[in-house]
């Protein structure tokens, strides 16, 4: 019990309940509205307070001076008081209803040149109110149509928005549907494009429809832990070994995962090492801790993108980098890559549903 | 109304469900505020950027920790971040850490309002890590990540608060361990 000589302190912490100003509520809904992350309330500090009492002197004064003369139809609206949150008086108009953009399943006309590729047929979707074709892989449809609807949505962030959307011309919208497409089944059914509008993909074999809504952003977006979900169930490396290491994630929290890496012989489970991708503060790190030496190695998440994660600590007298490669919906290549390796470690897994041994 | 349908109310951006949320979990995440930023008008940043973000990345709660608690992160980053902005986390008086069993004996005859006017006397950088740890429970590597300090100034700034309050109540236990 670590923390037990502290329990005094923590229940009153959580006991405790203060009321929050009297503006608080309507500043959040003014950034609602605007979707905008809210700015810091005007500070009422020493010198602001100084000068306040210094208008208010002159004010009084002014008043004093012109008591006679002033009517009522004349008379001077008070300061505003300084004990109250101001409310800015701009007020942001209410957004626009989000829009929904219907398209049917078409055959992809001949004229649609890019980005067909013959080891990926795609299927192609028609628009009437653009008059456009938009193209899609179909079994990554299938993978984003068969996603966990529960799986929770990755932050539009951590995709690269010029790289969803080309628009050619005012009435003709194409998607990069090998791009496109691979976005969609990392992440669910959420997209973005440039202007930081969220898109949402409702897709079936027939029809799809595109849903528009503000976008999260947030100026200091941290990394999320739930970039990496899915990675969670089991892997197994690739090779030839009947005995080959299994790789297995599971969700610890709603800020960390935890994994491991195993041999199971003869029905005993061979830990070699375990694994943690956990955000801590504003940072996503690897924790790689080797079960022999009971020591831990962080790897500081530097670069990320839906198909790549590169993790790094610099100091580190082994791998300095960690690199999770995403190879389509049930790969992934894992690299460790130290100071004087001039032909990195790779290694190559596939997803496995492990057999229940709870029965 | 359930948490979980509030929960689903916000997700969909239902007002109602933002504005009933909010009046029950303000006044507690407003003390969670107010207990590590010394200034009202800071406090209230932090209460209101945290909500915009608690309501717009109400998605990303997968539901599998307490709501409370998963909301209370969230106020904690946020003043850490303001704490940051203003520059008001420094760590004087750095001592020895020492592995050794607090000796928090002489809070125990101390009611809320004393033990939060006690801790609120404490030094910006020293009660921070004293409420990280001690309040919201968080290990020494995960302050010394979350302030970017090094897992032994945490232990001694933790030691020196602790050292502190003995000494603002005049009280004198011997050290233990």
């Amino acid at each position: 019990m670590e923390h037990e000589p502290y329990k005094k302190f923590r229940e009153s912490a959580e006991r405790r309940r203060e009321t929050p100003p009297a503006g608080a509520w309507d500043r959040i809904v003014q950034s609602l509205d605007s979707g905008q992350v809210p700015p810091p309330a005007p500070k009422r500090g020493p010198w602001l307070l100084l000068s306040t009492a210094i208008i208010a002197v002159t004010t009084a004064a002014l008043l004093w001076w012109n008591f006679s003369d002033t009517t009522e139809e004349q008379g001077i609206r008070p300061v505003a008081s300084s004990g109250q949150p101001v409310t800015p008086a701009i007020i942001t108009p209410a957004p626009a209803t989000a829009d929904t953009e219907k398209w049917v399943r078409e055959d992809a006309p001949s004229s649609i040149s890019e980005p067909v590729s013959a080891a990926q047929p795609l299927t192609a979707y028609q628009n009437p109110a653009y008059q456009g074709v938009v193209q899609f892989n179909p079994a990554l449809i299938e993978a984003a149509v068969t996603a966990p609807v529960a799986a929770p949505v990755v932050s539009p962030l951590q995709i690269e928005p010029a790289a969803l959307l080309n628009l050619d011309n005012d009435t003709t919208k194409y998607f990069r549907a090998s791009e496109l497409m691979n976005q969609i089944a990392l992440t669910s059914n959420v997209f973005v494009e440039p202007d930081d509008m969220v898109w949402n993909l409702n897709a079936s074999r027939n029809d799809m429809s595109l849903s528009r809504a503000l976008n999260y952003r947030t100026p200091q977006q941290a990394p999320k832990v739930d970039y990496f979900n899915w990675l969670i169930g089991a892997w197994k490396k690739k090779g030839n070994s009947p005995d080959a290491m299994v790789e297995e994630w599971q969700a610890k929290d709603d800020f960390s995962l935890t994994g491991r890496c195993y041999f199971s012989v003869n029905g005993d489970t061979m830990v070699m090492r375990s694994m943690r991708i956990e955000q801590i503060g504003e940072n996503l790190y690897y924790i790689l801790a080797e079960d022999t030496a009971h020591q831990e190695h962080r790897f500081r998440l530097r670069s990320y993108d839906p198909s790549r994660a590169v993790f790094e600590n610099e100091t580190n007298t082994g791998p300095r980098e960690i690199i999770y490669d995403r190879k389509g919906g049930n790969e992934f290549i894992s690299t460790g890559r130290g100071l004087q390796t001039t032909d990195p470690e790779k290694e190559k897994w596939e997803q496995v549903v492990l057999p229940d041994t709870t029965q | 109304m359930t948490e979980q349908q509030l929960i689903e109310g916000c997700r969909k951006g239902d007002r109602r469900s933002q504005e009933a949320l909010y009046a029950q979990m303000a006044p507690l995440m407003y003390a969670v505020c107010r207990r590590y930023l010394r200034h009202t008008a800071d406090a209230e940043d932090a209460l209101v950027t945290g909500f915009y973000k608690v309501f717009t990345h109400l998605k990303e709660y997968s539901g599998s920790g307490s709501f409370e608690g998963w909301i209370k992160k969230i106020m904690v980053n946020e003043s850490l971040m303001i704490l940051r902005k203003n520059n008001a986390l420094r760590y004087a008086g750095d001592i020895a850490a020492m592995e050794v069993e607090a000796d928090t004996r002489f809070a125990d005859s101390l009611s809320d309002e004393e033990i939060k006017a006690l801790v609120d006397s404490l030094p910006d950088g020293c009660r921070t890590v004293f409420n990280l740890y001690a309040v919201e429970g968080y290990l020494h590597r995960e302050i010394a990540e979350m302030l970017n300090i090094s897992i032994n100034t945490s232990k001694s700034q933790l030691q020196l608060a602790v050292r502190k309050l003995k000494e603002k109540l005049g009280k004198s236990y011997p050290e233990a361990g």
